[in-house]
């Protein structure tokens, strides 16, 4: 009995001591992202085996990770946070929660792709677009005389009632773009409008920004609104997807940030260098059809040159980090249903 | 009064006569109040006046309220009714092939409830499988019935555990008495099955409703617009860290299950017969006649066929290429799970340790309630139990706000979310232990007492041994339940401590079903594995889901 209680409780004690590693892994970078799970690991993978220095990622939507951030300001656990809408990272500066750094990579990167005191620094450039189901559309849009959406009033037809989906700006750093799109392409009191027209038809607000892509791929819902490089990325793995960029659409900068007082924030130093750097921006761009903001890595195959779309002139991302909580209370109050 | 004082004077002396068990008390109390207590208070601590005001007039919040109340009610309902068809038929009837049933209803035990939304979405979803692809329409499952459906299925097992618990605890013995002194079959039934079943089938109601109350995994995927108070709060966290306004959230859903468990406490508890005694009794109970036998062996049947259903639907999406829209055969969505192989891994670790830290702890924490007195001994069984009424969405919040700062900075380690875990599974633990200590005669601990023997070595020698299988019961059951459970830990979660409950919600929450199902149908063969495990070691003399 004695031999047998000892035996158990030793294994006990092992099982415990498993759970909890000797030591705090030193030099680890804790990274807090809000890119496809695929595209961070394969992106820490290479840093990684760059620099030797490893990391840890989370993934959350990218208004998760800003709420995040700010709820652990008193003692922060993530060292950086790669992308998502560069507003994202703005609204962030002033309350002193993101660590500058001059980068060398900087003089590759245009100024107004990146903050002038250094707390963020864009790599890439988006632009929302709208994904159609094809099969679906020619089944059930085309009998009834439509074509395929050309310009964002289009989607007020009251024929996709109950099948547009979009995100939810709280979670979503796409849908918080998408808000301001309209805001600031209609004004205040027009823009609320077209969207709470739009509300009619929406089925539901999702989570994450890139899900409306994946939901009108499989055909569950006919009409997804997100950025355009997350649309194509289905039409290149063979879902039949119709892409429309409409003019006067909103756009991202795409950034990273180090999170001040993380755990490891020279190791952040590090990462925020090589994420900026060609290689990286390259296959960056090879695996999420994202466009670098360096003119040196060329637009990756599938992807749309961003010349080739009618950008909102006036979208203005310092304006959206400023009036991000104004924003998100109008919406709250109209669209919680 | 004076008696009273005189009494806990001694029960204090006898406490300090045994150093090694004051020792073992302390321990486990203080465990109790850091890891119970303190997260509760800090959620009914925090939020303001004006967050409750807010509460109050945000009528998306009241609706929450009432949709929450609503489908607890609803599923609970449904839950218990196919749980006790089911037990009935299995325990009392006979029905045949009890073996594949008692298995088909393993399977929701062992695996995330949300798998089950998954499947309605799969099964009944706007491209599913049976309303899509056979039937050719386009139903919604978005809402309060697809959401319906998918608890009372989710749940229906612990229904049915509890009811063919409360069954077997009714010795035939009374029945056959009464059927010797002759009467009736139903009369049987009336005066001595259900009087003696009513406690123990409201408590497993209780459980449900409670569990119900508290998913979101469910409602995250088919509530579309049929928000709950559970999904409220996560948006609230997640989207917001607005941790005020989510401790009300959860307060206000704790009033509702702290009313359910106090009321088992106080009011079934006092009614609770056991008429197990530690002889075995080898009675066989009365037989169910030939047709009830068969009306109920065709409703298990059908139960049967829809959770089957479920679980082919999830092996099958793993191994096609996109679901509703190519058919064909791929391993590719496994490779996906390769990669994901890190949170498969945490999330069995952290179950086991949970576990053991729960096992430990129950069997610890029921020998302390049940045979020893000392001042205080109510509220440590108060604790131990308490959280059942604990919402894990609740649990988590509490977590985080308790454990965020020094001087108990444990947010961001392993052991907070194994933590976690086990308070979430202790209360289960706790039950089996109590019930497994009444059915011991103290006597026996008596005769040990008298020949000399301490309690930590009465404990040690003759107890334990006694309560080996609840200690492996519980061990299992907080094992499997961990590796499932999301709402407590999804808060706790930091990079390179993600759990593969969280992954699957996060993937399917995107619309990838292929990937989300193949690692669902990896998390559900380790829960599978374990239990496997567990048969070859301890043979049939653990049986866990059968108790």
């Amino acid at each position: 009995m004695r031999v047998r209680i000892a035996v158990i409780s030793t294994v006990l004690v092992l099982l415990m001591a498993s759970v909890q590693p000797p030591a705090a892994q030193p030099g680890r970078v804790m990274v807090y992202s809000s890119l496809h799970e695929t595209e961070i690991a394969a992106m820490l993978d290479a840093f990684t085996r760059k620099t030797g220095v490893r990391a840890e990622f989370i993934r959350a939507s990218s208004g998760e990770l800003v709420a995040r951030i700010r709820a652990e300001r008193a003692s922060p656990k993530g060292d950086v946070h790669l992308g998502g809408p560069a507003d994202g990272h703005e609204v962030l500066a002033p309350e002193g929660l993101l660590e500058p750094h001059k980068s060398p990579e900087h003089k590759f990167i245009g100024p107004r792709f990146r903050d002038p005191k250094d707390r963020w620094h864009g790599f890439y450039i988006g632009a929302l677009a709208i994904a159609v189901n094809k099969p679906r559309f020619e089944r059930e849009m085309r009998p009834r005389g439509l074509d395929y959406p050309k310009k964002w009033e289009d989607l007020l037809h009251p024929a996709y009632k109950g099948e547009i989906v979009v995100a939810n700006p709280f979670t979503s750093g796409t849908a918080m773009t998408f808000v301001a799109t309209h805001v600031l392409r209609l004004g205040a009191e027009r823009g609320w409008k077209y969207l709470e027209d739009l509300d009619k038809n929406v089925n539901h607000y999702t989570r994450s920004g890139a899900a409306p892509a994946r939901m009108s791929a499989v055909g569950e819902f006919l009409v997804g609104i997100t950025f355009g490089h997350d649309i194509l990325k289905p039409i290149v793995e063979g879902h039949p997807l119709h892409i429309v960029y409409p003019p006067d659409t909103g756009w991202e900068v795409g950034a990273v940030s180090i999170i001040k007082g993380g755990p490891n924030t020279e190791g952040a130093r590090k990462f925020i260098d090589w994420q900026l750097g060609k290689d990286a921006g390259k296959l960056h761009s090879d695996i999420s059809l994202r466009i670098s903001v360096r003119s040196d890595v060329p637009v990756p195959k599938g992807a749309i040159p961003i010349t080739q779309i009618q950008l909102l002139k006036g979208y203005d991302l310092w304006w959206v980090a400023q009036h991000r909580e104004a924003l998100l209370r109008i919406w709250d109050g109209r669209f919680r249903r | 009064m004076l008696a009273s004082a005189r009494l806990r004077v001694r029960e204090v002396r006898w406490l300090i006569r045994e150093p090694a068990l004051m020792l073992v008390l302390l321990c486990v109390a203080a465990l109790l109040v850091v890891f119970v207590l303190l997260p509760v208070v800090r959620v009914l601590g925090s939020p303001s006046a004006s967050h409750w005001l807010q509460f109050f007039q945000r009528e998306a919040f009241v609706k929450a309220t009432r949709n929450s109340l609503m489908m607890a009610a609803l599923s609970t309902c449904s839950a218990m009714a196919v749980g006790f068809l089911y037990a009935y038929a299995i325990v009392r009837a006979d029905v045949p092939a009890k073996g594949l049933f008692r298995t088909v209803a393993l399977l929701p035990l062992v695996s995330p409830p949300f798998v089950t939304g998954l499947a309605t979405i799969l099964l009944f979803g706007r491209r599913g499988l049976i309303t899509h692809g056979l039937m050719g329409m386009t139903y919604n499952p978005y809402g309060w019935h697809g959401l319906w459906f998918a608890q009372t299925l989710s749940f229906f097992p612990i229904a049915y555990l509890g009811v063919a618990g409360v069954l077997r605890a009714i010795s035939p013995s009374l029945e056959l008495a009464a059927h010797n002194l002759g009467a009736r079959r139903w009369a049987v039934f009336r005066t001595i099955a259900v009087p003696l079943a009513t406690p123990g089938l409201a408590s497993s109601a209780l459980l449900v409703s409670i569990l119900i109350l508290a998913d979101f995994g469910n409602p995250m995927l088919l509530g579309g617009d049929f928000y709950v108070l559970a999904t409220e709060a996560y948006l609230q966290v997640i989207g917001r860290y607005n941790m005020e306004m989510a401790a009300v959230l959860c307060t206000v859903l704790l009033l509702p299950a702290m009313g359910f468990f106090l009321a088992q406490r106080y009011w079934i508890g006092r009614r609770a017969y056991t008429t197990v005694t530690g002889r075995p009794t080898g009675l066989t109970p009365l037989r169910a006649s030939r047709l009830l036998r068969g009306v109920l062996f065709a409703a298990c049947l059908l139960v049967a066929a829809v959770v089957l259903s479920v679980y082919l639907v999830i092996a099958a999406g793993a191994f096609v290429k996109v679901w509703g829209v190519d058919w064909t055969f791929t391993l590719k969505n496994f490779q996906y799970t390769l990669f994901r192989q890190r949170d498969l891994y945490n999330s069995v670790r952290f179950g086991a340790a949970a576990g053991v830290t729960t096992a430990v702890a129950a069997t610890v924490a029921a020998y302390l309630t049940q045979r020893k007195s000392f001042p205080g001994r109510g509220v440590l069984d108060f604790l131990t139990l308490l959280p059942v009424a604990l919402p894990g969405t609740l649990v988590g919040i509490g977590f985080v706000l308790a454990f965020n700062q020094p001087p108990l900075e444990l947010v961001g380690t392993a052991a907070i979310i194994v933590a976690a875990m086990a308070v979430r599974t202790l209360p289960v633990g706790y039950r089996l232990s109590v019930a497994s200590l009444h059915q011991i005669d103290t006597s026996i601990e008596w005769a040990s007492r008298n020949l000399g023997a301490s309690s930590l070595k009465t404990f040690l020698r003759v107890l334990l041994p006694l309560l080996r299988y609840a200690f492996a019961g519980s061990f299992i059951y907080a094992f499997v339940k961990s590796i499932n459970t999301l709402s407590a830990v999804v808060f706790l979660m930091t990079p390179g401590k993600v759990v593969a409950s969280a992954s699957i919600l996060g993937l399917a929450d995107h619309g990838y079903w292929s990937q989300a199902t193949a690692l669902a149908f990896s998390l559900i063969a380790v829960a599978l594995l374990a239990l496997g495990v567990l048969r070859l070691v301890a043979g049939r003399r653990v049986q866990l889901f059968d108790l």
